[in-house]
């Protein structure tokens, strides 16, 4: 399997750091951007999680009018609606063939991985050669201007990934980690506010003190169970929730600075494009290269987490 | 580390992030204050029972105390 385009959606509206904080004066601009990273974000305002993905798809498929995919795959947890299946909508509208697999994945932040390896092992029972995982959020709508800990972070955006089946690259391992006792700490509250009817409520230190243990252990035993030394690691390529958590993992890991990839500044969390995104980025400076090693692992809402090692 | 270093480096800390170390921490203060002392305990942060529900400087050194590491 390989990555063959990315499509990338983003709202139109943009919102900075420095907007928020002239919307709540008593915030420290340099304080936040020094643990977040994030300079601005993008917000979805006339756009949905739905309009967004048909874009993403829309872009990838004009760009690849060849591909027959025997599939979509939508990995999001902002639908408007929830019956009919957003992914078979997806799937008239991008003008898929008939003789095609289309379904929804609810997850947020591991969801890209899921996406992926699902896409990929469902490429082994077709004679089609190609597959589409769409990723899609818009978490923003239910996060109020005055949130300090979730306005700084998140954003809204579609990406659109194109695989297909090749014999010389592939998923060299992966790995699946479940908690479900972390659910209540990132998750969809009735809110109290003006505004949207829900709100998402995240117990920050909660959800960190889960990506310090889980997230290492993974790649740990991702590296173990794929046979692949983490020094032979070309690109590591974690979901981006913020300059903290990314910090932090590469501090536990000892990833050099050059293995690290970061994208967050200019686009922040966009949950489960984030993965899809950093790659994108990553392709256009040709920062990923054939025969690499890249090491892809999303964690969060759930708690779920999920990684893969690609070899390019 | 002994405990007045340790509230030290909780309030530089706490400060840095936006807030004073006496205040109830958001999210974005308390994790600070954890990557901190993750980086100064040598990693054993994370194993530290209820270390994500120290929301301000005495419940921390109160939770450091009681896990031995101060």
């Amino acid at each position: 399997m390989r990555i063959v385009d990315i499509g990338v959606s983003l709202p139109a509206q943009k919102e900075t750091l420095s907007d928020l904080v002239k919307f709540n004066p008593k915030w420290d601009e340099a304080a936040i951007l020094s643990k977040t990273g994030i300079e601005e974000r993008y917000i979805a305002t006339t756009e949905t999680a739905y309009s967004l993905a048909l874009s993403a798809g829309r872009e990838v498929m004009a760009r690849n009018s060849d591909a027959r995919p025997a599939g979509v795959i939508l990995v999001t947890q902002s639908t408007e609606i929830q019956i009919p299946t957003t992914a078979c909508r997806l799937h008239h509208d991008l003008g898929l063939s008939k003789d095609a697999f289309a379904f929804d994945v609810n997850q947020g932040c591991s969801g890209f991985i899921y996406g992926l390896l699902l896409a990929h092992s469902l490429l082994n029972t077709t004679v089609r050669e190609s597959a589409i995982v769409i990723c899609s959020d818009t978490y923003t709508k239910h996060i109020s201007k005055t949130d300090r800990t979730c306005r700084p972070i998140f954003s809204d955006g579609a990406t659109a990934t194109l695989i297909e089946r090749t014999e010389t690259s592939g998923i060299l391992g992966s790995i699946f980690t479940t908690d479900g006792s972390g659910a209540p700490n990132l998750c969809l509250v009735k809110s109290t506010g003006p505004g949207e009817d829900l709100q998402l409520r995240m117990e920050g230190a909660k959800v960190f003190v889960f990506t310090m243990s889980a997230v290492p252990a993974a790649v740990r035993a991702l590296s173990k169970n794929a046979s692949v030394n983490l020094e032979d690691i070309d690109k590591f390529v974690f979901h981006q929730a913020s300059r903290l958590v990314l910090d932090n993992l590469q501090s536990s890991l000892n990833i050099p600075n050059d293995k690290m990839v970061r994208h967050l500044s200019s686009v922040g969390n966009t949950v489960s494009s984030s993965i899809p995104l950093a790659l994108s980025a990553q392709f256009a400076r040709g920062e990923i290269q054939p025969n690499m090693k890249v090491l892809c692992m999303g964690f969060g809402v759930g708690y779920s987490l999920a990684g893969c090692i690609i070899q390019t | 580390m002994n405990e007045t270093t340790t509230r030290q480096l909780i309030a530089e800390t706490a400060e840095s992030a936006g807030s004073s170390a006496e205040a109830d921490w958001d999210s974005l203060v308390h994790i600070s204050v954890l990557i901190a002392l993750n980086n100064a305990f040598a990693g054993r942060i994370a194993d530290v029972p209820k270390v994500q529900e120290a929301r301000n400087l005495e419940a921390m050194l109160s939770i450091l105390k009681e896990a031995k590491l101060i």
